[in-house]
């Protein structure tokens, strides 16, 4: 009863910010297509029609047609489900991870701290791609695997920026305070350590989710993506690239559709950093 | 030497040295400090920053990280339990609900992402078994009790919305909420305005007196000292150099160093002239004086006192010092009335 009205206040506050709403907007539709898929066009991704090919984009076909004659627009719809689901699975996955890990290295410290760090240090100083790469090979290719792939590679970000922030924390008075009012360890990191780093952590997390969406994008170029039947947005615009003269419409759309994504998530994030920050103003 | 008067105290500490690390090594920052707290009083603990106030009543919590810190030797009993021996299991169980702490800066002291009416029900609920609603009405008299006006509306305000005072009511309030027997008070008061400070004085003598609180307050201002406390213990560079009454410690102080604190003090009925200052610093606990530790400050010392440091002695009346020549200072006070 008491905490719905500043539920309340949050969520006006999140709608009075136009970018927020805008972000919002952009996240629900691409769910929206990422889930319907195909069944959002009359024609199927994956059926080629040979007189059809390098159409530009007309009426008939809204995002033109590729080298085998695949309506575009709905490949597009069908890439979406790849490409949010990578996006999503291995954000979720870095966030995860890091998240615990540096929770847990910044509060105790001692030499879990330092073996985790050390760890991390070594994880980071690989390029992401190529580490990418590695743990795809080994793994094999297959959709989970990507997720993994990605998540990996992104768990040192948010394990840095964690464990810095709970460092901080931890010597502030009010962590003092709730182990003076007899709160455990446990009940200080979920409620005093991380609620006060959330906006840190939601700006990390849009920003991974966008920096996924691309990492899949140049995994895809290298042959090394979403299996072969699959085709995520990235995929597409990297097997557009070599007709950038004829068809540029092959690499346009799927790059507009990423940068949408990223720039909806960005918008998204920022909303909601500002929405769930009680100490900004909520006029 | 005290041990007889063990049975009086609610909380006693007996010997208690804590070492910090410093270039890797322990070096003790507090040393031997004993004192204890009895029902229902306000025990005033004072001295300069870094004579180990607050080193010894975090130890007292356990509150402080180790490492870097750690307790070489001592006791602290609490109910002839050795708070220093028990699990940190134990220890949750006693912090906030039969001990409990307010610091001196209530502006960080309280979680910036809950209201405080969930940061009070959280306490009350995790010591007592009480329904979410129970509690809330319990937070919302507590937050009367600590006369915060419009109690109910006040729980859903989040700390930023109210102000230092305000902030340390609901501190009290939060740190009152399971009633308990001892209320450790680091400083309350220091960042807080003149008339604020006054109102939480009075507030915290009110407690003591409606429900029987003990209170330990600590604090560098002899002059809240003067208002709020039954007895003093005076701390210089770790050690606890004299206890005393409220009466005797203004009045006959026996300490060279309380006496220097009390000769720095401001007073309204004095012609404004140059205030007294104690010469020097208090050293850094790697470089401890060898005999007293107030000795190099000292306007009393005497070759005696660099040899060798003196014992905690009672000189008479339960009024402790540690000073070769609290006798030559009792002797000049009766010369000059």
């Amino acid at each position: 009863m008491k905490y719905e009205s500043n539920f309340r206040k949050t969520v006006k506050k999140f709608f009075r910010r136009k970018l927020a709403v805008v972000g919002l907007v952009i996240c629900l539709v691409m769910l929206f297509v990422a889930i319907m898929g195909p069944s959002l066009s009359s024609y199927s991704p994956s059926e080629t029609v040979v007189e059809d090919r390098y159409q530009p984009p007309s009426s008939v076909h809204l995002f033109g047609t590729d080298d085998l004659g695949r309506d575009m627009f709905a490949r597009i719809l069908d890439g979406a489900r790849i490409t949010v689901a990578v996006g999503v699975g291995s954000t979720c996955i870095a966030l995860v991870a890091g998240t615990l890990l540096g929770l847990l290295a910044g509060f105790f410290g001692g030499v879990f701290d330092t073996v985790i760090s050390c760890f991390m240090d070594a994880l980071w100083a690989f390029p992401a791609i190529i580490l990418a790469l590695a743990i795809n090979t080994v793994l094999g290719p297959s959709l989970l695997n990507i997720f993994i792939a990605i998540g990996v590679v992104y768990i040192p970000d948010f394990f840095r920026i964690v464990r810095s922030r709970t460092i901080t924390i931890r010597e502030l008075e009010y962590v003092i305070g709730a182990r003076a009012i007899g709160q455990n360890s446990i009940s200080i990191l979920w409620h005093y350590v991380l609620p006060n780093m959330s906006s840190t952590l939601i700006v990390q997390t849009t920003l991974c989710c966008a920096k996924a969406v691309i990492a899949e994008a140049s995994l895809s170029f290298l042959g090394l993506g979403v299996p072969l039947p699959m085709a995520s947005w990235g995929s597409m615009l990297k097997s557009g690239y070599p007709l950038l003269e004829r068809a540029p419409w092959l690499s346009l759309f799927p790059g507009i559709c990423i940068m949408l994504l990223v720039l909806g998530l960005n918008f998204l994030g920022d909303g909601l950093r500002d929405a769930l920050d009680v100490r900004i103003r909520d006029d | 030497m005290k041990q007889e008067t063990n049975q009086e105290y609610l909380l006693e500490i007996k010997d208690l040295t804590t070492a910090f690390l410093f270039d890797g090594k322990p070096v003790p920052v507090t040393v031997n400090v004993s004192y204890g707290i009895k029902k229902g009083e306000i025990l005033g603990i004072v001295g300069e920053s870094g004579s180990g106030k607050s080193v010894t009543v975090k130890s007292v919590l356990r509150l402080l990280p180790s490492p870097p810190s750690s307790i070489l030797n001592g006791e602290i009993y609490f109910h002839g339990q050795n708070l220093l021996t028990l699990k940190e299991k134990e220890m949750q169980k006693i912090r906030g609900n039969k001990i409990s702490m307010i610091f001196q800066e209530p502006m960080t002291s309280l979680n910036p992402v809950y209201t405080c009416g969930n940061q009070i029900t959280e306490t009350i609920m995790l010591h007592q078994h009480l329904s979410k609603e129970e509690a809330l009405k319990k937070a919302a008299r507590m937050l009367d009790l600590v006369g915060i006006p419009a109690p109910e509306s006040r729980l859903k305000s989040y700390p930023h919305q109210l102000s230092g005072g305000m902030r340390q009511r609901v501190m009290i309030a939060m740190a009152l909420s399971c009633e308990p027997e001892l209320l450790i008070a680091d400083e309350p008061t220091t960042a807080l305005d003149p008339t604020i400070q006054a109102q939480i004085i009075t507030l915290i003598k009110e407690l003591r007196d409606s429900i029987g609180l003990s209170v330990m307050y600590i604090t560098h201002d002899l002059a809240v000292v003067a208002e709020i406390c039954d007895r003093v213990v005076v701390m210089y560079a770790g050690m606890v150099m004299e206890i005393a009454e409220i009466r005797d410690l203004f009045h006959a102080p026996l300490h060279p160093y309380t006496q220097g604190l009390m000769q720095a003090m401001p007073r309204i009925n004095q012609q404004s002239e140059m205030l007294y200052n104690i010469p020097g610093m208090v050293p850094h606990a790697t470089q401890m004086p060898t005999g007293c530790r107030f000795q190099p400050r000292c306007p009393y010392a005497t070759e005696v006192c660099s040899q060798a440091c003196p014992e905690l002695v009672d000189a008479g009346d339960g009024h402790m010092v540690r000073c070769f020549h609290y006798e030559k200072l009792r002797k000049e006070r009766v010369q000059n009335g």
